[in-house]
């Protein structure tokens, strides 16, 4: 099962293909109602069952993202983590957190939300940003 | 302090914002607000880290407003909706620093959870700040638990997070018994 939405002001576009086993999340993040946009995302990735096959990749480049939202990324991460867990090897789980080459302070926040997983290998990639 | 007055008092002390928020508030209004704040964001050339702590810092401090602020005893709005607050939003440059500040009127209620969340951030150094946000993070609940509630507890620690200084806050309660308080929120970044 696949699944995506566009980008709107407060919410990044999603993509999710299942069968190539990638999601992929883009934008900015503070939904007014983060259960609203993530529980069809969930309820996505549930029905595709990606917690139980091996290998998933995450990739997120989200210039910003709110507390409530992280806290929803967290949930999904620590889901998918142990479904890919029962014997699995570190790095079943991949996540890819693209972030603006100037600010350091977003690859601490990669390293947050997958503090304490057990199966997740995390990536940081630079982008350059726009001049604004 | 009456909250009329503490609202007036705010005015006062944001009289120099760069940007500046005030009166009534709505979940409809947040987009057009935001936006606001990026266009003061790009006037003052803030870039990269600092841009998305500060802009982080205000949509933390005004997802707060708009969750938990009590509507005002005047505010003919609150009686239709029960959600329309009155708040002061506003943002300014000073030094090498922004700040991002908030005004609004709670209940009773809220104060002294609120304040014992305050004050034990307020005795935390950066580095404890930072391990307690990542704790908190990771003790999250994980699917198919029940969802996260409204995390104020972790929007309070983001902010404090990315602060440069400890945040600044004040509880003025009403004169009478069971007025709303006046709850002021500074955060240096």
């Amino acid at each position: 099962m696949n699944f995506s939405c566009h980008a709107t002001s407060l919410t990044p576009s999603v993509l999710l293909d299942a069968r190539e086993r990638k999601l992929r999340i883009e934008g900015e993040c503070y939904p007014e109602n983060p259960a609203a946009f993530f529980e069809p995302l969930v309820a996505a990735l549930q029905a595709a069952h990606v917690e139980a096959a091996p290998a998933f990749e995450v990739r997120c480049r989200l210039t910003y993202v709110n507390s409530a939202s992280l806290a929803w990324l967290r949930r999904i991460l620590t889901w998918l983590d142990r479904g890919s867990g029962g014997g699995g090897e570190r790095g079943e789980l991949r996540v890819v957190w693209e972030y603006d080459e100037e600010d350091d302070g977003a690859a601490e926040l990669a390293q947050d939300l997958t503090s304490g997983l057990h199966h997740v290998e995390l990536v940081e990639e630079h982008f350059s940003a726009p001049d604004r | 302090m009456s909250p009329a007055a503490g609202l007036q008092k705010e005015r006062a002390r944001t009289s120099g914002a760069g940007f500046r928020h005030q009166g009534q508030i709505l979940w409809r209004d947040f987009p057009q607000i935001a936006q606001g704040v990026r266009q003061w964001l790009d006037a003052e050339g803030v870039r990269a880290a600092h841009r998305r702590k500060v802009f982080s810092t205000f949509v933390e401090m005004t997802y707060n407003v708009l969750h938990h602020a009590a509507p005002g005893p005047r505010d003919p709005l609150a009686v239709m909706s029960g959600r329309t607050v009155m708040a002061t939003v506003a943002l300014a440059s000073e030094g090498p620093e922004i700040w991002v500040a908030t005004e609004n009127l709670i209940k009773p209620e809220q104060v002294a959870g609120l304040a014992e969340r305050l004050s034990r951030l307020a005795v935390l150094g950066p580095d404890e700040v930072r391990a307690l946000y990542r704790e908190r993070v990771a003790a999250g609940s994980a699917l198919p638990g029940p969802p996260p509630g409204n995390n104020a507890g972790l929007g309070l620690l983001t902010i404090a997070r990315d602060a440069a200084r400890p945040l600044q806050y004040s509880l003025a309660p009403g004169r009478a018994p069971g007025e709303l308080t006046t709850f002021s929120l500074r955060a240096y970044v």
